[in-house]
């Protein structure tokens, strides 16, 4: 039905070819034929052919304006980055100076790190792990032109300024990491220094006072 | 079509318990991707609620309504602030060469956020584009 509408129109009334009779221009079909075309021509031009014609235009036209939206259609993404540094708490306040008292010239004199004593100290206040660097003095400074010689050692408390240790006491040019608490909370390390003074290093020494300044840089590491 | 990353959200320096807000006028800080190469097309972006340290902390990270801008390139019209947490259709001005997207947002420590460099990956998805 539908191919037979599909081919339907006005010029059918004067084409012989589905009758068999070779198509030609100026054919006309019989009186009875054309009666025949007619009705065919109305009932393939009822409102619901017609509607059925409207829906397959529609559709051919939805999908001429929709080819070139998918052809051109296109997606694509990129990525930036969110960053930010969380500030650690460091504060170093110093607690004490390292005092090797009188010296005998000749005796041997030692300040140990984590045995208390006159020991240097430094109140470490930190959130973070923290590395200490020094230079320490090879003398200390007098009355004699070389100096005192003198040797330091340095150690990390968490009990206080002249208690126990956490690990063997070190050269302070060697001190490890010291870990943070790791929680985003603040803990306190001390850092003890302490020395000695060999006994024959202060033989010949002029009498008087001798000092030296050690400068520590706390540093924090994330 | 390209989206091209210009810089990415940076809130610097933060303390513990100060929340720090980038907003997407702020030129140094704000995240900056470009867009070109078509008129129309849904941007939505993948915004994570954490940034993390290398140690696994987290860092909390939010976006407010008005945290975004679009901007259109070579174009005189004022940014549109839109939310960035929805998907946004957008159609650019036939004068204009592409389109920037501002991004802000807040970063929230904690008060006992443990100290260190954190970072979260910002995803901007183009779909749709047009001509």
């Amino acid at each position: 039905m539908e191919d037979s509408c599909k081919r339907m129109n006005n010029s059918d009334l004067w084409d012989c070819s589905s009758r068999g009779t070779p198509r030609a221009k100026g054919c006309v079909a019989s009186s009875a034929d054309r009666t025949v075309l007619r009705r065919e021509i109305q009932r393939c031009s009822s409102p619901w052919e017609l509607i059925k014609k409207m829906k397959k235009l529609a559709l051919f036209t939805l999908a001429l304006c929709v080819a070139p939206q998918l052809a051109h259609a296109q997606s694509g993404s990129g990525v930036v980055d969110a960053t930010a540094t969380v500030l650690s708490v460091l504060t170093v306040t110093e607690i004490a100076d390292l005092d090797f008292g009188n010296v005998t010239p000749g005796s041997p004199v030692t300040v140990a790190p984590g045995g208390g004593g006159a020991l240097g100290a430094l109140q470490i206040d930190h959130n973070a792990d923290f590395n200490v660097s020094v230079t320490p003095p090879v003398t200390l400074t007098g009355p004699s032109p070389g100096g005192l010689p003198v040797d330091f050692l340095c150690g990390y408390s968490a009990i206080s300024s002249t208690g126990g240790l956490l690990a063997a006491a070190t050269d302070c040019t060697a001190l490890p990491t010291r870990s943070g608490p790791g929680d985003g909370s603040t803990g306190t390390t001390f850092l003890q220094v302490g020395g000695s003074i060999l006994g024959p290093s202060s033989l010949g020494i002029l009498p008087g006072v001798y000092s030296g300044t050690m400068t520590f840089t706390v540093t924090s590491t994330f | 079509m390209s989206v091209d990353p210009v810089q990415g959200l940076s809130f610097g320096q933060v303390l513990p318990s100060v929340p720090e807000v980038v907003t997407p006028t702020d030129a140094a800080r704000r995240a900056e991707v470009e867009i070109r190469g078509a008129r129309s097309f849904t941007l939505e972006l993948v915004l994570p609620a954490n940034m993390v340290s290398a140690s696994g902390a987290l860092l909390p990270l939010s976006f407010a309504p008005a945290d975004a801008t679009i901007t259109w390139l070579g174009h005189n019209r004022p940014p549109k602030a839109f939310d960035p947490g929805t998907p946004q259709d957008f159609r650019i001005p036939k004068r204009a060469s592409g389109a920037a997207i501002h991004l802000g947002g807040t970063a929230t420590p904690d008060p006992l956020q443990p100290p260190g460099s954190y970072s979260a990956t910002l995803v901007i998805i183009i779909s749709n584009a047009g001509n």
